[in-house]
Protein backbone atom coordinates (compact mmCIF):
# COMPACT_ATOMS: atom_id res chain seq x y z
CA UNK A 1 0.00 0.00 0.00
CA UNK A 2 1.50 3.34 -0.99
CA UNK A 3 1.19 6.58 0.95
CA UNK A 4 -1.56 8.08 -1.24
CA UNK A 5 -3.64 4.92 -1.02
CA UNK A 6 -3.20 4.81 2.75
CA UNK A 7 -4.21 8.46 3.21
CA UNK A 8 -7.30 7.95 1.05
CA UNK A 9 -8.36 4.95 3.16
CA UNK A 10 -7.76 6.79 6.44
CA UNK A 11 -9.71 9.74 5.05
CA UNK A 12 -12.61 7.45 4.27
CA UNK A 13 -12.59 5.67 7.63
CA UNK A 14 -11.42 8.41 9.99
CA UNK A 15 -14.82 8.43 11.69
CA UNK A 16 -13.88 5.07 13.26
CA UNK A 17 -10.71 6.56 14.76
CA UNK A 18 -12.61 9.59 16.07
CA UNK A 19 -15.12 7.35 17.84
CA UNK A 20 -12.42 5.13 19.36
CA UNK A 21 -10.61 8.23 20.66
CA UNK A 22 -13.86 9.53 22.07
CA UNK A 23 -14.50 6.29 23.97
CA UNK A 24 -10.96 5.77 25.25
CA UNK A 25 -9.93 9.31 26.14
CA UNK A 26 -11.72 12.03 28.02
CA UNK A 27 -9.96 15.29 27.21
CA UNK A 28 -9.71 16.86 23.76
CA UNK A 29 -5.92 16.95 24.03
CA UNK A 30 -5.67 13.24 24.91
CA UNK A 31 -8.00 12.39 22.03
CA UNK A 32 -5.82 14.34 19.61
CA UNK A 33 -2.72 12.51 20.89
CA UNK A 34 -4.44 9.14 20.56
CA UNK A 35 -5.72 9.98 17.07
CA UNK A 36 -2.15 10.71 15.97
CA UNK A 37 -0.81 7.61 17.72
CA UNK A 38 -3.38 5.45 15.92
CA UNK A 39 -2.59 6.95 12.49
CA UNK A 40 1.13 6.48 13.19
CA UNK A 41 0.68 2.82 14.22
CA UNK A 42 -1.62 2.15 11.25
CA UNK A 43 0.97 3.51 8.84
CA UNK A 44 3.74 1.52 10.52
CA UNK A 45 1.63 -1.63 10.35
CA UNK A 46 0.39 -0.98 6.81
CA UNK A 47 2.83 -3.51 5.26
CA UNK A 48 1.10 -6.22 7.34
CA UNK A 49 -2.26 -5.46 5.68
CA UNK A 50 -2.50 -8.10 2.99
CA UNK A 51 -5.99 -7.24 1.77
CA UNK A 52 -7.37 -10.63 2.89
CA UNK A 53 -9.81 -8.86 5.18
CA UNK A 54 -11.56 -5.52 4.78
CA UNK A 55 -9.45 -2.44 5.51
CA UNK A 56 -11.90 -1.41 8.25
CA UNK A 57 -11.52 -4.79 10.02
CA UNK A 58 -7.74 -4.44 10.04
CA UNK A 59 -8.12 -0.84 11.15
CA UNK A 60 -10.31 -1.77 14.15
CA UNK A 61 -7.68 -4.27 15.27
CA UNK A 62 -4.76 -1.86 15.07
CA UNK A 63 -6.67 1.17 16.40
CA UNK A 64 -8.20 -0.64 19.38
CA UNK A 65 -4.89 -2.35 20.24
CA UNK A 66 -3.20 1.07 20.20
CA UNK A 67 -5.89 2.66 22.37
CA UNK A 68 -5.68 -0.17 24.90
CA UNK A 69 -1.89 -0.47 24.98
CA UNK A 70 -0.90 3.17 25.05
CA UNK A 71 -0.18 4.66 28.42
CA UNK A 72 -2.48 7.10 30.19
CA UNK A 73 -1.20 9.14 33.09
CA UNK A 74 -4.51 9.23 34.92
CA UNK A 75 -7.93 7.70 34.73
CA UNK A 76 -10.26 9.80 32.62
CA UNK A 77 -12.79 11.85 34.48
CA UNK A 78 -16.37 11.31 33.53
CA UNK A 79 -18.03 14.58 32.74
CA UNK A 80 -21.75 14.85 32.36
CA UNK A 81 -22.89 17.93 30.54
CA UNK A 82 -26.07 19.30 32.11
CA UNK A 83 -27.12 20.72 28.78
CA UNK A 84 -25.56 20.74 25.38
CA UNK A 85 -25.18 23.63 23.00
CA UNK A 86 -27.09 23.15 19.79
CA UNK A 87 -24.20 23.61 17.39
CA UNK A 88 -25.20 21.06 14.79
CA UNK A 89 -28.07 20.78 12.44
CA UNK A 90 -29.38 17.68 14.25
CA UNK A 91 -32.06 17.65 16.92
CA UNK A 92 -30.58 18.71 20.27
CA UNK A 93 -32.29 15.72 21.84
CA UNK A 94 -30.28 13.35 19.64
CA UNK A 95 -27.08 15.18 20.58
CA UNK A 96 -27.90 14.77 24.23
CA UNK A 97 -28.67 11.09 23.83
CA UNK A 98 -25.37 10.62 22.02
CA UNK A 99 -23.48 12.44 24.76
CA UNK A 100 -25.12 10.21 27.34
CA UNK A 101 -24.18 7.13 25.33
CA UNK A 102 -20.52 8.20 25.14
CA UNK A 103 -20.53 9.06 28.85
CA UNK A 104 -21.87 5.57 29.63
CA UNK A 105 -19.29 3.91 27.37
CA UNK A 106 -16.52 5.85 29.10
CA UNK A 107 -17.39 4.09 32.35
CA UNK A 108 -16.68 0.62 30.97
CA UNK A 109 -13.31 -1.06 31.29
CA UNK A 110 -10.96 -1.09 28.27
CA UNK A 111 -11.79 -4.58 27.02
CA UNK A 112 -15.56 -4.01 27.31
CA UNK A 113 -15.13 -0.74 25.40
CA UNK A 114 -13.49 -2.64 22.54
CA UNK A 115 -16.28 -5.24 22.38
CA UNK A 116 -19.13 -2.74 22.49
CA UNK A 117 -17.40 -0.46 19.96
CA UNK A 118 -17.24 -3.31 17.47
CA UNK A 119 -20.83 -4.30 18.23
CA UNK A 120 -22.14 -0.75 17.79
CA UNK A 121 -20.24 -0.52 14.51
CA UNK A 122 -22.45 -3.38 13.34
CA UNK A 123 -19.91 -6.21 13.25
CA UNK A 124 -21.09 -9.80 13.73
CA UNK A 125 -20.04 -11.87 16.75
CA UNK A 126 -17.83 -13.87 14.41
CA UNK A 127 -16.03 -10.75 13.18
CA UNK A 128 -15.69 -9.43 16.73
CA UNK A 129 -14.18 -12.77 17.81
CA UNK A 130 -11.71 -12.68 14.91
CA UNK A 131 -10.57 -9.13 15.76
CA UNK A 132 -10.33 -9.50 19.53
CA UNK A 133 -9.06 -13.09 19.76
CA UNK A 134 -11.77 -14.37 22.11
CA UNK A 135 -14.24 -17.10 21.22
CA UNK A 136 -17.55 -16.34 19.53
CA UNK A 137 -19.48 -17.79 22.49
CA UNK A 138 -17.52 -15.64 24.89
CA UNK A 139 -18.22 -12.55 22.75
CA UNK A 140 -21.94 -13.29 23.10
CA UNK A 141 -21.73 -13.76 26.88
CA UNK A 142 -19.64 -10.63 27.41
CA UNK A 143 -21.76 -8.47 25.12
CA UNK A 144 -24.94 -9.53 26.87
CA UNK A 145 -23.42 -8.41 30.20
CA UNK A 146 -22.12 -5.14 28.70
CA UNK A 147 -25.50 -4.33 27.12
CA UNK A 148 -27.22 -4.82 30.49
CA UNK A 149 -24.66 -2.55 32.13
CA UNK A 150 -25.15 0.17 29.52
CA UNK A 151 -28.91 -0.04 29.84
CA UNK A 152 -28.53 0.39 33.60
CA UNK A 153 -26.19 3.34 33.14
CA UNK A 154 -28.64 4.96 30.74
CA UNK A 155 -31.68 4.01 32.83
CA UNK A 156 -33.25 2.13 29.93
CA UNK A 157 -35.78 -0.50 30.97
CA UNK B 1 -29.90 -1.40 21.57
CA UNK B 2 -30.90 -0.62 17.97
CA UNK B 3 -31.37 3.05 18.95
CA UNK B 4 -27.92 3.11 20.53
CA UNK B 5 -26.44 1.48 17.45
CA UNK B 6 -28.00 4.08 15.16
CA UNK B 7 -26.88 6.89 17.50
CA UNK B 8 -23.36 5.51 17.39
CA UNK B 9 -23.30 5.03 13.64
CA UNK B 10 -24.66 8.51 12.95
CA UNK B 11 -22.05 10.10 15.21
CA UNK B 12 -19.82 12.41 13.21
CA UNK B 13 -16.67 14.30 14.05
CA UNK B 14 -15.06 17.12 12.07
CA UNK B 15 -12.99 15.53 9.28
CA UNK B 16 -9.26 16.04 9.56
CA UNK B 17 -7.68 17.47 6.40
CA UNK B 18 -5.49 15.20 4.29
CA UNK B 19 -2.39 17.28 5.07
CA UNK B 20 -2.96 16.75 8.81
CA UNK B 21 -3.30 12.97 8.33
CA UNK B 22 -0.13 12.96 6.25
CA UNK B 23 1.86 14.75 8.94
CA UNK B 24 0.57 12.30 11.62
CA UNK B 25 2.21 9.41 9.78
CA UNK B 26 5.67 10.69 10.63
CA UNK B 27 7.69 10.10 13.77
CA UNK B 28 8.86 13.72 13.76
CA UNK B 29 5.40 15.07 14.58
CA UNK B 30 4.31 12.32 17.00
CA UNK B 31 3.38 14.17 20.25
CA UNK B 32 4.56 11.54 22.75
CA UNK B 33 7.72 10.67 20.82
CA UNK B 34 8.48 14.36 20.46
CA UNK B 35 8.39 14.78 24.27
CA UNK B 36 10.59 11.71 24.81
CA UNK B 37 13.06 12.91 22.17
CA UNK B 38 13.28 16.34 23.81
CA UNK B 39 13.99 14.74 27.19
CA UNK B 40 16.55 12.37 25.66
CA UNK B 41 18.40 15.23 23.96
CA UNK B 42 18.38 17.25 27.19
CA UNK B 43 19.78 14.31 29.18
CA UNK B 44 22.36 13.48 26.52
CA UNK B 45 23.60 17.12 26.52
CA UNK B 46 23.69 17.20 30.35
CA UNK B 47 25.63 13.91 30.52
CA UNK B 48 28.05 15.03 27.79
CA UNK B 49 28.78 18.28 29.67
CA UNK B 50 29.23 16.27 32.86
CA UNK B 51 31.64 13.86 31.16
CA UNK B 52 33.66 16.78 29.74
CA UNK B 53 34.05 18.56 33.08
CA UNK B 54 33.91 15.80 35.72
CA UNK B 55 37.62 14.91 35.41
CA UNK B 56 38.66 18.41 36.52
CA UNK B 57 35.70 19.29 38.74
CA UNK B 58 35.58 16.06 40.69
CA UNK B 59 39.29 15.19 40.66
CA UNK B 60 39.06 12.25 38.33
CA UNK B 61 42.86 12.03 38.19
CA UNK B 62 43.03 11.36 41.94
CA UNK B 63 40.65 8.43 41.78
CA UNK B 64 41.45 4.91 40.53
CA UNK B 65 41.19 4.48 36.75
CA UNK B 66 38.54 1.76 37.06
CA UNK B 67 36.17 4.12 38.94
CA UNK B 68 36.57 6.64 36.08
CA UNK B 69 35.79 3.95 33.52
CA UNK B 70 32.77 2.76 35.50
CA UNK B 71 31.45 6.31 35.83
CA UNK B 72 31.57 6.81 32.04
CA UNK B 73 30.06 3.34 31.50
CA UNK B 74 27.25 4.10 33.96
CA UNK B 75 26.27 7.29 32.16
CA UNK B 76 26.49 5.62 28.75
CA UNK B 77 24.23 2.88 30.09
CA UNK B 78 21.57 5.47 30.95
CA UNK B 79 21.80 7.00 27.45
CA UNK B 80 21.57 3.54 25.78
CA UNK B 81 18.63 2.64 28.03
CA UNK B 82 16.83 5.85 26.93
CA UNK B 83 17.39 5.01 23.26
CA UNK B 84 16.05 1.45 23.72
CA UNK B 85 13.02 2.88 25.55
CA UNK B 86 12.36 5.30 22.70
CA UNK B 87 12.55 2.54 20.07
CA UNK B 88 10.20 0.33 22.10
CA UNK B 89 7.72 3.16 22.70
CA UNK B 90 7.26 3.78 19.01
CA UNK B 91 6.72 0.15 18.09
CA UNK B 92 3.62 -1.71 19.16
CA UNK B 93 4.03 -5.41 18.28
CA UNK B 94 0.98 -5.94 16.04
CA UNK B 95 -0.31 -9.53 15.91
CA UNK B 96 -3.38 -11.21 14.38
CA UNK B 97 -5.75 -10.31 17.21
CA UNK B 98 -6.00 -7.59 19.87
CA UNK B 99 -5.41 -10.21 22.57
CA UNK B 100 -2.21 -11.47 20.94
CA UNK B 101 -0.99 -7.90 20.40
CA UNK B 102 -1.55 -7.02 24.05
CA UNK B 103 0.14 -10.24 25.22
CA UNK B 104 3.20 -9.43 23.12
CA UNK B 105 3.13 -5.86 24.42
CA UNK B 106 3.01 -6.98 28.07
CA UNK B 107 5.99 -9.30 27.50
CA UNK B 108 7.91 -6.44 25.90
CA UNK B 109 7.04 -4.05 28.75
CA UNK B 110 8.05 -6.64 31.39
CA UNK B 111 11.44 -7.17 29.73
CA UNK B 112 12.03 -3.46 29.40
CA UNK B 113 10.96 -2.84 33.01
CA UNK B 114 13.59 -5.36 34.15
CA UNK B 115 16.27 -3.75 31.95
CA UNK B 116 15.18 -0.31 33.15
CA UNK B 117 15.47 -1.09 36.86
CA UNK B 118 18.71 -3.07 36.38
CA UNK B 119 20.38 -0.31 34.34
CA UNK B 120 19.34 2.27 36.95
CA UNK B 121 20.88 0.13 39.71
CA UNK B 122 24.09 -0.37 37.72
CA UNK B 123 24.35 3.33 36.82
CA UNK B 124 23.74 4.32 40.44
CA UNK B 125 26.38 1.82 41.63
CA UNK B 126 28.94 3.25 39.17
CA UNK B 127 28.27 6.83 40.31
CA UNK B 128 28.37 5.80 43.94
CA UNK B 129 31.66 4.01 43.52
CA UNK B 130 33.27 7.01 41.81
CA UNK B 131 32.15 9.60 44.33
CA UNK B 132 32.56 7.58 47.49
CA UNK B 133 35.58 5.39 46.74
CA UNK B 134 37.69 5.04 49.90
CA UNK B 135 35.55 7.60 51.68
CA UNK B 136 35.42 7.70 55.44
CA UNK B 137 32.20 9.72 55.51
CA UNK B 138 29.99 6.72 56.14
CA UNK B 139 26.93 8.79 57.06
CA UNK B 140 27.08 10.46 53.64
CA UNK B 141 27.46 7.11 51.92
CA UNK B 142 24.50 5.71 53.85
CA UNK B 143 22.35 8.74 52.96
CA UNK B 144 23.16 8.41 49.25
CA UNK B 145 22.41 4.68 49.30
CA UNK B 146 19.04 5.28 51.00
CA UNK B 147 18.10 7.92 48.41
CA UNK B 148 19.06 5.57 45.57
CA UNK B 149 17.07 2.70 47.10
CA UNK B 150 13.99 4.95 47.36
CA UNK B 151 14.43 6.06 43.73
CA UNK B 152 14.73 2.46 42.52
CA UNK B 153 11.74 1.39 44.64
CA UNK B 154 9.66 4.21 43.10
CA UNK B 155 10.76 3.25 39.60
CA UNK B 156 9.86 -0.40 40.27
CA UNK B 157 6.45 0.66 41.64
CA UNK B 158 5.73 2.66 38.45
CA UNK B 159 6.54 -0.36 36.29
CA UNK B 160 4.52 -2.75 38.47
CA UNK B 161 1.51 -0.41 38.21
CA UNK B 162 1.86 -0.15 34.42
CA UNK B 163 2.17 -3.95 34.00
CA UNK B 164 -0.81 -4.53 36.31
CA UNK B 165 -2.89 -2.07 34.26
CA UNK B 166 -2.08 -3.98 31.06
CA UNK B 167 -2.72 -7.36 32.69
CA UNK B 168 -6.13 -6.10 33.87
CA UNK B 169 -6.98 -5.14 30.27
CA UNK B 170 -5.83 -8.57 29.09
CA UNK B 171 -7.83 -10.42 31.72
CA UNK B 172 -10.96 -8.74 30.31
CA UNK B 173 -10.28 -10.59 27.05
CA UNK B 174 -10.11 -14.06 28.65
Amino acid sequence: MDQAEFIALIDKHQGIIHKICRVYRNSKEDREDLFQEIVFQLWKSAPSFEGKSQFSTWMYRVALSTAMASYRKKKPEILYAPSLPNTQTEQPETDEQRERLFAALAQLNDSDKALITLYLEGLSYREIAAITGITETNVGVKLSRIKTKIQQLLNIK
Amino acid sequence: MDTLQSLWQSSEAPQKPTAAIQSMMHEKTHPVLKRIRRQMIFEAIAFTIFLIVYYDFFDGHRRPVFTNILLVAGLLLVIIHNIIGYVLTKSLPMRNTIKQTLEAHVTKIKNFAFVSVLSRILAAACLLLFFTFATTKYWLLAAIIIILIIQIALLSAIWIKRIKQLNDVLSGLD
